[in-house]
């Protein structure tokens, strides 16, 4: 998948520190849970989730955190940046099952793309949106034009109080199919649930990525008896895999391929 | 009948895992050894280093840019990924070692803890300051003469095409002790970011991969072959069963695959029934029948 030029259409907060960026690029047309490498000029090139695609024109969601992601949101409209994909495996998002979309934070990325490529297949999703607290306005009326949204906050501030996931469990049954994003133990509670009730479920995972092909091994994610990338494998994995790798919700390889508890330091360093 | 022997290593199928490629745990080394004749790690060196920051890669049409910038957490903590590899898998691990960073010491550890052979690294066009140190012939006569002294399981050298004549240089290693020359390594190269109007990489240089420096990796094996009589490794732009035949034909006992693990994690297994059937129809019985038939007039 070649580097492709992307020209910024659009960079808005969203709410407090949280961008819609809408770049016009041609790519190849993604699935939902798939993602692209973005690059602004001479600064590092750094995986992110597909909230949208459509003619042409590729939507993301970002988190103003890091030095990158700053720069991506202080982009003016006509400038310019790499965009390398669509990379990775996505979500089955055509599956005809009763869909719960399960989002923590800007986890609600990818779940984006996937209730809005559903509805156009004419297929429904209900959509639960997890923050810590209030988000803006901006970001609200965006989840609400997809359709069928609850938001929910730890603090009660807007929405349901509590987290998503106590907040979807009254929605999941055997028969749904949920799709998840966002932190590892929330992923963890998405999953131990379904598992619970019999429900399929796929859940969107996070890791260092570098090349994104499948090749450099920074982005592994392991159990006992299966070593998957991230970045080839997944980002998607189903609930059956992800029960069987013991480093979810634990552990991550460090820059120098050290695996550490997830946020950790390597003992050789 | 693809089973071939390099150096005392058991080959089968006749193919490598590249050095550099997925080789950072145990597992996935695991996962992908399952097609493959052995596996090769990342380079290991004594000390933990982190590599540069992205980008890393970048994909052209013809072949893929890298510039990773040797990351490995040291020797300390890789020799365990070692030793749980050796427990996952029967196939055998050949440990990259970094040709400038304590490579006696390193190489050690790593034999202690299970290695198969070791290959050492005197040849990344973009860190360690291993081009500059695999263009010197003495220095590379040195520490390959230094490791063998000490270590009893085959050594490989793994040479760069950015040098003036590899084959010569294959030759100080054969004479210096070598039990095999891998060959080659990435293409140095450039690339600049029409954007930002600089290189890309930070390290200003990278390697260049893939399908594009087939015919590079082809000259550098031949002219080896016709210098040494130890075994080569013949590594670079192998896509297809097509591509590692011609290596072998100029001289490859083995082959290595590495980018085009982009395009598929078990490719190793389409190259080896491909090589299989071109045995089958040109009538050869062992890989071994095929070595260098390229030389004989």
């Amino acid at each position: 998948m070649l580097k492709k030029v992307g020209r910024v259409e659009e960079a808005t907060e969203v709410s407090s520190g949280i961008y819609l960026l809408r770049i016009s690029c041609p790519l190849k047309e993604p699935y939902p849970g798939q993602f692209v490498m973005a690059q602004p000029p001479g600064l590092e090139e750094i995986p992110l989730s597909i909230a949208g695609y459509s003619g042409g024109e590729l939507k993301l969601i970002v988190a103003a955190v890091g030095e990158t992601t700053r720069a991506l949101c202080r982009m003016d409209v006509g400038d310019r940046l790499w965009v390398r994909g669509p990379l990775g495996r996505g979500f089955s998002y055509m599956s005809r099952k009763t869909a719960v979309a399960v989002a923590g934070g800007v986890g609600i990325a990818p779940l984006i793309y996937l209730v809005d490529a559903r509805k156009r297949e004419g297929l429904k999703t209900k959509l639960v949106a997890g923050f810590k607290s209030r988000v803006g306005g901006k970001l609200i009326q965006l989840l609400e034009d997809l359709g069928d949204v609850v938001i929910a906050t730890e603090d009660g501030s807007i929405g349901a109080k509590g987290d998503a996931v106590s907040v979807a469990s009254s929605m999941i049954t055997r028969s749904s199919m949920v799709f998840a994003c966002g932190p590892e133990p929330m992923l963890r509670k998405v999953v131990d649930l379904c598992m619970s009730v019999g429900a399929a479920v796929e859940c969107s995972l996070e890791r260092y990525i570098k090349c994104g092909v499948g090749i450099c091994g920074a982005c592994l994610i392991e159990g006992e008896e299966v070593s998957m990338r991230v970045c080839a494998d997944g980002p998607v994995f189903d609930g059956e895999t992800i029960v069987k790798l013991s480093d979810f919700d634990k552990l991550a390889l460090d820059r120098s391929g050290c695996k550490v508890p997830l946020h950790g330091g390597c003992p050789s360093r | 009948m693809l089973k071939v022997d390099v150096a005392g290593l058991e080959l089968s199928p006749p193919l490598v895992l590249a050095s550099g490629i997925l080789g950072v745990t145990a597992k996935i080394m695991a996962r992908v050894s399952e097609h493959l004749g052995a596996i090769t790690t990342k380079s290991v060196g004594a000390r933990r280093r982190e590599g540069y920051p992205n980008p890393v890669v970048c994909p052209l049409p013809y072949g893929l840019l890298n510039a990773m910038g040797l990351p490995n957490p040291g020797i300390d903590y890789f020799e365990e990924v070692i030793r749980e590899f050796k427990k996952l898998s029967k196939k055998p691990i050949i440990v990259s070692v970094i040709g400038s960073d304590s490579p006696e010491y390193v190489s050690s550890r790593a034999e202690e803890a299970g290695a198969d052979a070791i290959e050492l690294n005197v040849s990344c066009p973009h860190a360690g300051g291993l081009l500059e140190l695999g263009m010197d012939i003495e220095q590379v006569r040195r520490i390959v003469r230094d490791l063998k002294s000490i270590l009893s399981i085959p050594l490989f050298v793994k040479l760069s095409p950015n040098i003036q004549d590899i084959g010569k240089l294959a030759e100080t290693c054969e004479k210096a002790g070598a039990d095999g020359i891998t060959a080659i390594n990435t293409v140095r190269a450039v690339k600049i970011d029409l954007l930002s109007k600089k290189p890309l990489f930070k390290s200003i240089y990278c390697g260049l991969s893939g399908a594009a420096i087939h015919p590079i990796a082809v000259r550098c094996v031949y002219e080896i072959y016709e210098k040494v009589s130890i075994p080569i490794i013949g590594v670079g732009g192998v896509v297809n069963w097509e591509s590692a035949v011609e290596l072998i034909l100029a001289g490859a006992s083995a082959v290595g695959i590495g980018t085009a693990l982009t395009q598929d994690i078990a490719i190793a297994k389409e190259i080896a029934s491909g090589i299989l059937e071109y045995m089958r129809s040109e009538g050869f019985k062992s890989v071994s029948e095929m070595i260098g038939l390229a030389h004989k007039r």
